[in-house]
Formats: structure tokens, sequence, C-alpha cells
């Protein structure tokens, strides 16, 4: 997507995370972290000029949706935004700042097999610990794009 | 779309077709041959599971128009997920 488009869910993604109680909504409320951290580190990508700024939406890896004359049609395509951090993996020289905000995503993600779909309780300790780890991947991506 | 996969898989467990350790993720990620017997046992349920999956690219990652329109449709689709797996167990 648009640096543009990442940046509008990102800032919904969150207002709907407030609005959430992490204990009553966990699944939803951590779906929106995971999903707004990703938002993050694709508009961060595309700002440092490591994947397209473009209208192609992941379908899966190396599939994207495209607008043509048909409609959104979905196309063979090697690069673009990332489904999850390493699906696909991204190449190139990736900025230390944009390492750091998908290794940030990356210890989220740990919590999703066993808390989403698993049957694991998530309790006050991981709860607090996914979100300081949304909101300093939050915070970095506010530096770097405070620069671009 | 978490919500339907739950339902589906409390279901197939439920009737002994799969394992509780064997849960559906996404139906894309699952082999063609499993695709095909889950879908046997399973009364539409995964072709349905997968539409709502296939609203994912231009909705939730990207920003096609008309979003109200897929939520709507998705919430269809859950709600008619619920009734068929629903009818094949009894909750408590």
């Amino acid at each position: 997507m648009l640096v543009s488009s990442h940046l509008d869910k990102i800032h919904r993604l969150i207002n709907l995370r407030s609005r959430l109680d992490p204990v009553d909504d966990f699944e939803l409320w951590f779906w929106c972290s995971m999903r707004a951290g990703t938002n993050a580190i694709n508009a961060a990508l595309h700002l440092t000029g490591i994947t397209p700024a473009e209208n192609a939406y992941p379908s899966q890896p190396g599939v994207f949706y495209e607008l043509t004359d048909m409609g959104y049609v979905p196309q063979l395509k090697q690069f673009g935004d990332a489904l999850h951090v390493g699906r696909p993996p991204v190449l190139g020289n990736i900025p230390d700042d944009v390492k750091t905000m998908m290794e940030l995503m990356e210890q989220i993600e740990t919590y999703r097999d066993p808390c989403v779909r698993g049957d694991l309780r998530p309790n006050e300790k991981i709860i607090k610990h996914c979100d300081e780890l949304f909101f300093q991947c939050i915070d970095q991506f506010k530096q770097l794009s405070s620069g671009h | 779309m978490l919500a339907a996969t739950h339902w589906i898989n409390a279901d197939l467990h439920d009737r002994g077709v799969t394992s509780v350790d064997q849960d559906i993720i996404h139906t894309y990620l699952l082999t063609i041959n499993e695709y095909r017997r889950l879908s046997v046992a399973s009364k539409n349920l995964l072709s349905i599971l997968a539409e709502i999956e296939d609203l994912r690219p231009l909705h939730v990652r990207g920003d096609a128009p008309h979003g109200e329109h897929a939520a709507a449709r998705a919430d269809l689709m859950l709600s008619r997920i619920r009734k068929i797996a629903t009818g094949s167990f009894c909750d408590g």
C-alpha cells in the first residue's frame, strides 16, 4: 500500500486497540497490535526504499492484488508489503531501526499461536510484555518517519 | 475469520474428523488432499471460511473501497458457519 494508507490503518487500529480490554478482548487487542505493527514495518520499509509503496495488496508470498481495468486482479510479484515479519523475508540492506521494529514484532508474534489460536490464557505479564513491545515498535516508527 | 476457524475446528474435533492437535489455521495452508477430505466432512464450512479469508487482501491488508460491504459479508458468513457448526454439536 501507499505510506499514507499504512498510516491511516495504524491510526485506526491504535484507536480501536485503545477501546478494547486487553484481558476480556485479548484476541482482538492482540490482533490490532499485530496489524498496526506490521503496517508500521511496511511503511518503514517503503520510506527507507527497501520495498515499493504502491497500490498492491498481498494475498500470499509472491501474489499481490493490483487494480486493473478489470478490477482487482491477483498478479505474480516478488516484492511488496509483507504479510507478517519474515513472510516473505525482506531482501536488501535493511536499516538498523527497521530491523529493530521487525525484531520487536517477531517477539509479539510468538504469543499468537499459544494465546490466540491455542488455549493459553494470557496473564498480566504477557499482556504487559505485548504492550511494551508494541509501543517500542510504534515509537521507533515515529522516530524513523519524522526523518522522512 | 479467527472466530469462524475456531467454530470449524470445534466442529471437526467433535465429530472425530480431526484430532485436537490438528487445528486448521487457514484453508490455504492445507494440502489439497486434506482440503478435499475436510470439504467432504465439513458441509461447505471450508469454502465459506475461504470466502472470508479472501476478503483480507483487499480490505485488511489493502485499502480497497467498500470495506463496510466486506465487513457485512464476513459477518454473514460467520453466522452461517456458526449455525452449521453448532448444528452438529451441543455446547455444554
